[in-house]
């Protein structure tokens, strides 16, 4: 299923079910039984052939030895594979767990959430260096569930938000798990989330493995995204309504204030600071030090900047689209206040508070919690960070060494540098040498690319038309560039050019799979239309072939493509002069063909053949063409 | 690939337009010779083409192993030159390096390699600046083994971009070749750099490390090697790499490797290669497959292997019960003799024929074999019954708790005996075994068996097991027809059983026998309704007699055949005259008297019975009882001392001997020949002796009137001869209810009808009517569908008006029967009640039961 056919299918179930989220619960639960049926069915298939080799092995007695090695080997392998694909693991989430004790205000409040919310309880609450806070529910028994529930706190968004912006993001996550609401929809998302595993493990080819994969993707492909559709739409129906919740336990205010600060924050995080952050692995060989409290400065230092001002507009442009199952903010502001118009949805953002939540919810506790999860965090991060370093380290030996180079660079040279500048200083740094290849090869489709992801990062529009650039340039780069510019459109807000994109992308997939069949054979079931050669090209055809003294005679037509019609497949049925006595002798025309094929050149892609053997049927096809005769030898012209 | 066999098959002809490189072959690995190029596949016969299957484009045959790739020679010509037109087409319209590489690239692709020499010749001045592209081509051409020529684009490259890793390589392995190796680690300095294996191979290092090892170098040899472990860890777990790292070491002396060791992993080594980055590793490969087929071959191997030694050696056992010496040949075999019991031979599964020669001549086919899986586990059992004599015992034994009782089958008259699940064929099972609560083992033996047939008999009688018991009593008089027990056993269990037509077939043949044998003529007789006979036999014994008027034997059984006593005595007498010597007349006639209740002159008779055969058991028990009857113990005893000595597993003879001792006061005496009885049976019969042991203990407790000692014993005991005398007991003390339910339960006694009437008669005496009659009345039911006495019985039952005595002598009931029928007419007829007690005190003479509860009521009705 496309993109576009996705999301078709996402609105279509939103608008079918639009008020009747019970209705699309169940429908899901219907999909879902589907899959469990043929998780079931699977091993069911497994143990009904595995039983009948093997019952025909014991009743066959001494020469049913073979059959019950097979039924053996069916039932271990294909029991083990069946197991084995179902055990997924979703491994319990890390990070520091804060204790009742340790944190009794934050306990505090999280029981008076629960309570209000009538949720499941919390098995583990852990704090993490993430700029998020989530519920994740962790199967103990893979596909089988019975799971387990963490709530994990991001400490730089809890250092970043006041106290009630985060007693609301917690109710949000709290509201998942609401006894009384959206139960059932966790958990048709709980089973997407496993599921999205359990396929993708399925749908990995596997080296030399012998299975049913042809069968398995059959199925995949009809059900999953089916399902997924329906989960999707109800897991959004879902975020509205624990957007409510949360609101209607704190207020709607803190709510509001939360998502904003949220996702600006989030941009910034994201943006700017781990990347400038990752851009010191080049020269130092260690992370750096108290990387949390600068991660905290620099939000705290957002307010009133340029910056703020640019990761708020792209907050509130931002769309939702079908990659993730969160609403964008604009339409979970406007779920949230319903009466509010448009233009008066967003605050603007101010200044965090001078409390922030972690100092209010986890007390005196909050200092040796950020040293733990810092150090967490640099024991996770360590082993990247050298390997980064390593290679900046390479990198710029082969700069130093490319720079004593005697000649001046030439366009390969500086587009290798400037992938080493990106490697070792980030996107910006970069764009001069771009530049330089751009001046050199201005149809260089990696550097137009690279151009557009450059001037797109920094907001500037500009990027778009060197994304188009670069498409025009190759149609290799379609799908590269599609992926830039739907980040750029969805950020912008740009829904028209969004789904334009998006089904360019999708056109451009299906027509490179269809085009590689079409481009790369002829058969006599192909259609053909007239050559359409200019005047040029012709007269240069003809040139040629009257250089060939052994053609007799040349028929040229075109193979009609349905896919990049402007790219052009030429055939050239050519026969060869012969005597009475060598009408059965075959190396004339494959000694022929060899050479036309070699000395003709054509606007396109060209098959030379001689009217033999599986050629016949095209060489009938062509005949029956007007004008496709482009050669005729002289009647009395000797063949040699 | 095309395949012959014995010349039959598919083969390539021809071989146009053939291209050759050197490279690696996919299949054997091989560093070679690859060709390509265009043929037919035939279909060969003898390798002569008979027709053509297509024309096919060869692809990289690897002069090694002739592994190749194949395409159907049009779809390969069009592939190629559709790929190749396309690149010179784009290489047209944008003539960049990018372009030129890639025609080049497909050129080589399709083999073209004429073509690509000749595009490289045509584009050098176009592309002479560019490194990338005399770097792209320096690695082709040496790819496709041509190093030399490859060097110039190399350096050119160099020369360009001195950090161009491609040329930098090419050069140091070139260098590397021609033993410059410093020089060549110079150029592969970025190499050595840590994180260089993010950005590139880091196989010229290897290549170079390799090289320094065979110069000697070790130092050298071992940095590198060690970089190379820093950068790709996964690298140790090569077997070469490591054997390498070992041999520079070992060259260097240094203690301590730069590997870590090596752990075992069956994953590693069931998985043919890592699988490539993004793919799950495969949990079912062809390698994991192979290996796994390879040990289930393996496995299957020693199955194999196992079971065809399972198949030679099976075990043959041989069973001699004839007393004497078996010889015997089993063709293909050998010649045996068995002496006596048990021996055994090893032979191979098979059929063979066997014949015995002496003492009796057998000739017969058996077969040794079991189906392949039952040779395990199915603990099969063959066995060679020499002269059909011996009777093997199966005993299976289920060790659980609570405990189970033992399952004996019995095995004869087969000359080959196959059984399964034998799990002790020599030795005895265990006395005990540890099971867990609920576990239950079942183990299993066959045995050879010693005592008499009509034991066994007996034990399949008190087991339930009638029809069997009558097959085994048949077989054992087919072989001893003499044995007058168990020709008694059988003709009552068939009556008994109801199979009197299938006995009659069977003692059918014996009857025309010019030697009369008496009994089994008896025993016929018994077979048939009595009183009156059926004409038929009537008509039989009288034209026997009339052949032969003077045959004492003859006389004495058309005798027993008369409807009245009188005429029955006649032709005794007649017989006595023909034969004064002959016994059965004598013991006839002194039947007679002891039916009159004419004990002196019955015991007349009976000693002139036993004085003409002295050797028969039934005129000396019947001898015994009389003087028993007669009061004459110390004949009694003296006899019974000499019989049991002789005879001292002889139960009758034993409780005679026991019953006269305790009539004479010999208590002791009689106990300890009950224990030395008890001890021999124990010893001799072991288990299956119970119940004779309880048997005869009861009679003995009976004579010594210990009725609750006799119910104890009798309680343990739940055979039907345990209930039996359990009953008897019971109605000795009194305890008529328990007797009643006891026969209830075991829905026994119901076929005797003098039971019943001895029950009438005590609930009578105890005041209770209504379970009078019922007893009464099912006794008149079971005696009105009996026989000729029986019904004669129930008549002088029903009868209003008192019997005559001579209507009570014609009944041919035992002594003790007739008491218990006077004692029944006593209580109906009042007036009559003295002249019936004191008749019935005449004939209550016999030892056992129910002489004491017949006495304590005759002392009840009238007292003495």
């Amino acid at each position: 299923m496309t993109r576009e056919q996705f999301d078709q299918l996402v609105r279509e179930i939103e608008k079918r079910y639009e008020g009747r989220p019970e209705a699309l619960a169940q429908q899901a639960a219907r999909w879902a039984w589907v899959g469990y049926g043929w998780f079931l069915g699977t091993a069911g298939v497994v143990l009904t052939v595995g039983s009948v080799f093997l019952l025909l092995g014991i009743r066959a007695g001494l020469d049913g030895v073979v059959f019950i090695i097979i039924g053996g080997l069916i039932l271990v392998f294909g029991g083990v594979g069946v197991i084995r694909n179902l055990w997924i693991r979703l491994p319990a989430p890390k990070g520091r767990e804060v204790s009742a004790t340790e944190a009794p205000v934050l306990h505090q409040r999280l029981q008076e959430l629960r309570r209000q919310l009538n949720s499941l309880p919390f098995h583990k609450v852990l704090i993490v260096s993430e700029y998020n806070a989530a519920v994740v529910q962790s199967p103990r028994w893979g596909v089988l569930g019975w799971w387990r529930n963490y709530l994990i706190l991001g400490l730089p968004l809890m250092e970043t938000l006041s106290e009630k912006e985060f007693c609301a993001v917690i109710a949000h996550e709290f509201a998942h798990l609401s006894r009384s609401h959206g139960r059932f929809t966790h958990w048709v998302y709980r089973l997407r989330r496993v599921w999205d595993q359990v396929f993708q493990k399925l749908q990995a080819p596997q080296e030399g493995e012998i299975s049913m994969r042809i069968l398995r993707m059959k199925f995949i492909r009809w059900f999953w995204p089916r399902f997924n559709a329906h989960a999707f739409a109800l897991s959004r129906a879902n975020e509205y309504e624990a957007d409510a919740l949360a609101a209607s336990v704190t207020s709607i205010a803190s709510m509001r204030s939360a998502l904003v600060r949220l996702d600006v924050n989030g941009r910034h995080v994201e943006k700017t600071f781990w990347r400038e952050l990752w851009v010191l692995s080049a020269s130092q060989p260690q992370p750096p030090e108290c990387v949390f409290a600068k991660l905290c400065d620099s939000v705290r230092a957002l307010a009133g900047t340029s910056d703020a001002e640019r990761w708020e507009s792209e907050a509130l442009r931002q769309l939702t689209t079908n990659a993730d199952t969160h609403p964008c903010l604009s339409e979970r502001l406007r779920a949230l206040l319903p009466q509010n118009s448009p233009a008066t949805l967003a605050l603007s953002y101010s200044a965090q508070s001078s409390t922030s939540g972690a100092e209010v919810l986890l007390g005196s506790a909050l200092e040796g919690i950020r040293r733990e999860v810092e150090a967490e965090w640099k024991k996770e991060v360590q082993a990247t960070w050298q390997d980064r370093h390593a290679k900046a380290t390479v990198l710029q030996h082969h700069l130093s060494v490319l720079d004593t180079a005697p000649s001046s660079p030439d366009a390969d040279a500086l587009w290798d540098k400037a992938m080493m500048k990106l490697e070792l200083e980030g996107l910006a740094s970069s764009e001069p040498l771009v530049r330089e290849v751009l001046k050199l090869q201005p149809r260089h489709s990696n550097a137009c690319l690279m151009m557009g992801r450059i001037l797109l990062d920094r907001g500037d529009a500009e990027g778009v038309s060197w994304a188009e650039k670069s498409m025009e340039a190759e149609e290799e780069f379609v799908p590269h560039a599609c992926q830039v510019l739907l980040v750029h459109f969805r950020a912008t807000g740009q829904g028209e050019r969004l789904r334009a994109t998006e089904a360019r992308l999708d056109q451009h997939e299906a027509a490179v799979r269809a085009s590689h069949v079409e481009r790369n054979s002829v058969s006599a079931t192909d259609d053909f239309i007239a050559h359409g050669l200019s005047s040029g090209e012709w007269t240069e055809l003809q040139q040629t072939l009257t250089r060939i003294p052994e053609l007799a005679t040349a028929r040229l037509g075109r193979k009609s493509l349905l896919h990049f019609p402007t790219q052009r497949l030429f055939v050239l049925e050519v026969t060869a002069k012969k005597r009475w006595y060598q009408f059965l002798n075959s190396e004339l025309d494959e000694v022929l063909v060899r050479r036309v094929s070699k000395e003709i050149q054509l606007p396109g892609r060209l098959l030379v053949f001689s009217p033999k053997g599986s050629f016949r049927g095209i060489a009938r096809k062509l005949a029956r063409l007007p004008d496709c005769e482009v050669y005729r030898a002289a009647r009395n012209a000797p063949p040699h | 690939m095309p395949a012959t066999y014995n010349g039959i098959g598919t083969h390539y002809y021809g071989k146009k337009n053939p291209e050759e490189r050197v490279g690696t072959c996919r299949s054997c690995r091989g560093h070679t010779k690859l060709t390509s190029y265009d043929a037919r596949l035939w279909f060969v016969v003898l390798f002569i083409p008979i027709f053509p299957l297509g024309r096919k484009r060869i692809l990289d045959e690897c002069s090694g192993c002739r592994r190749h790739y194949v395409l159907e020679l049009d779809k390969w010509e069009t592939a190629k030159q559709l790929g190749v037109s396309g690149a010179r087409d784009k290489f047209r319209s944008d003539p960049s390096v990018d372009n030129a590489i890639e025609l080049h690239q497909t050129l080589v692709g399709y083999h073209q390699l004429t073509d690509a020499a000749e595009f490289c010749a045509s584009v050098q001045t176009q592309f002479a600046d560019s490194s990338k592209f005399h770097a792209y081509l320096g690695v082709v051409i040496s790819q496709l083994g041509n190093e030399a020529e490859a060097m110039p684009h190399f350096l050119r490259a160099h020369e360009l971009r001195p950090d161009l890793p491609e040329a930098r390589v090419g050069i140091a392995l070139a260098r590397t070749r021609e033993g410059l190796l410093d020089e060549a680690r110079a150029l592969l300095d970025f190499l050595e750099k840590p994180g260089a294996a993010q950005l590139h191979s880091l196989e010229p290092l290897e290549y170079l490390a390799d090289a320094y090892q065979k110069a000697q170098r070790h130092a050298e040899a071992l940095d590198l090697y060690k970089v190379i472990f820093q950068a790709l860890p996964a690298v140790a777990d090569h077997k070469s790499f490591r054997k390498r790292v070992a041999m520079s070491e070992k060259a260097l002396k240094r203690p301590e490797s730069i590997l870590p060791k090596r752990n075992f992993s069956l994953k590693n080594w069931l998985t043919i290669s890592k699988p490539a980055p993004g793919n799950s590793p495969a949990f079912l490969t062809k390698r994991s497959l192979y290996v796994v087929l390879g040990l289930v071959g393996v496995i299957a191997l020693v199955f194999a292997i196992s079971n065809e030694y399972i198949r030679q050696h099976r075990a043959l056992y041989f069973f001699n019960a004839l007393n004497q010496p078996v010889s015997f040949q089993i063709a293909g075999v050998g010649n045996f003799t068995v002496k006596s019991g048990r021996e055994s031979i090893v032979l191979t599964e098979g059929k063979y024929r066997v014949l015995v020669t002496a003492p009796v001549r057998q000739e017969f086919d058996f077969e040794v074999r079991s189906d392949y899986w039952d040779r395990w586990g199915s603990d099969a059992f063959w066995a060679l019954n020499l002269g059909e004599a011996a009777i093997l015992m199966e005993e299976v034994v289920t060790y659980s708790r609570p405990v189970r009782p033992s399952v004996l089958r019995f095995h004869y008259g087969r000359p080959f005996v196959h059984l399964l699940k034998i799990t002790h064929p020599v030795g005895a099972l265990p006395q005990t075994l540890s099971v867990r609560n609920g576990e239950t083992r079942v183990l299993s033996r066959v045995e050879m068996l010693s005592q008499p047939v009509g034991s066994v008999v007996r034990h399949l009688v008190d087991t339930r097991h009638s029809s069997e018991a009558l097959r085994l009593a048949e077989w054992g008089l087919g072989r001893s027809p003499e044995d007058r027990g168990l020709l008694q056993q059988y003709v009552t269990l068939a009556i008994a059983s109801r199979e009197t037509d299938a006995a009659k077939s069977f003692m059918e043949s014996r009857l025309s026998q010019r030697r009369i044998a008496i009994e089994w003529h008896r025993g016929y007789q018994q077979l048939f309704p009595s009183r009156p006979f059926p004409p038929e036999l009537v008509k039989r014994y009288d034209d026997m007699v009339q052949s032969e008027t003077n045959n004492a034997s003859l006389l004495y059984l058309r005798g027993r055949l008369s409807d009245t006593r009188a005429e029955s005595r006649r032709w005794y007498e007649t017989a006595r005259q023909a034969d004064p010597r002959h016994p059965y007349p004598h013991f006839a006639l002194g039947y007679e008297d002891m039916l009159a209740g004419k004990w002196s002159e019955a015991l007349t008779s009976f000693q002139q019975a036993h004085d003409a055969s002295p050797e028969d058991e039934m005129f000396a028990s019947t001898l015994g009882n009389i003087r028993f009857a007669v009061g004459d113990f110390d004949r009694l005893i003296a006899d019974g001392r000499s019989a049991v000595e002789k005879a001292p597993d002889n139960l009758g003879l034993t409780v005679q001997l026991m019953n006269g001792l305790v009539a004479k006061g010999q208590t002791s005496e009689a106990e300890t020949v009950q224990s030395h009885f008890e001890r021999l049976m124990r010893r001799t019969h072991r288990e299956a002796s119970a119940t004779v042991i309880m048997w005869s203990r009861s009679l003995l407790l009976y004579e010594e009137e210990k009725y609750s000692e006799m119910e104890s014993a009798a309680r343990e005991d739940k055979s039907p001869a345990g209930r039996i005398v359990l009953t008897r007991s019971l109605v000795e003390q009194g305890n008529l209810d328990e007797a009643d339910k006891l026969n209830t339960e075991a829905q026994q006694g119901d076929t005797d009808a003098y039971h019943h009437l001895m029950m009438s008669i005590l609930w009578q005496m105890k005041g209770d009517l209504d379970r009078s009659r019922s007893h009464a009345q099912k006794a008149m039911e079971l005696l009105s569908a009996g026989d000729g006495d029986a019904k004669n019985t129930a008549r002088l039952l029903t009868r209003p008006n008192p019997p005559a005595s001579i209507d009570i002598n014609e009944l041919s009931l035992s002594p003790s029967l007739k008491a218990l029928l006077l004692t029944q007419l006593a209580l109906k007829h009042p007036t009559q009640r003295v002249e019936y007690v004191a008749l019935a005190r005449k004939f209550n003479r016999e030892p056992g039961y129910p002489r004491h509860v017949l006495r304590r009521i005759h002392n009840q009705l009238s007292p003495e």
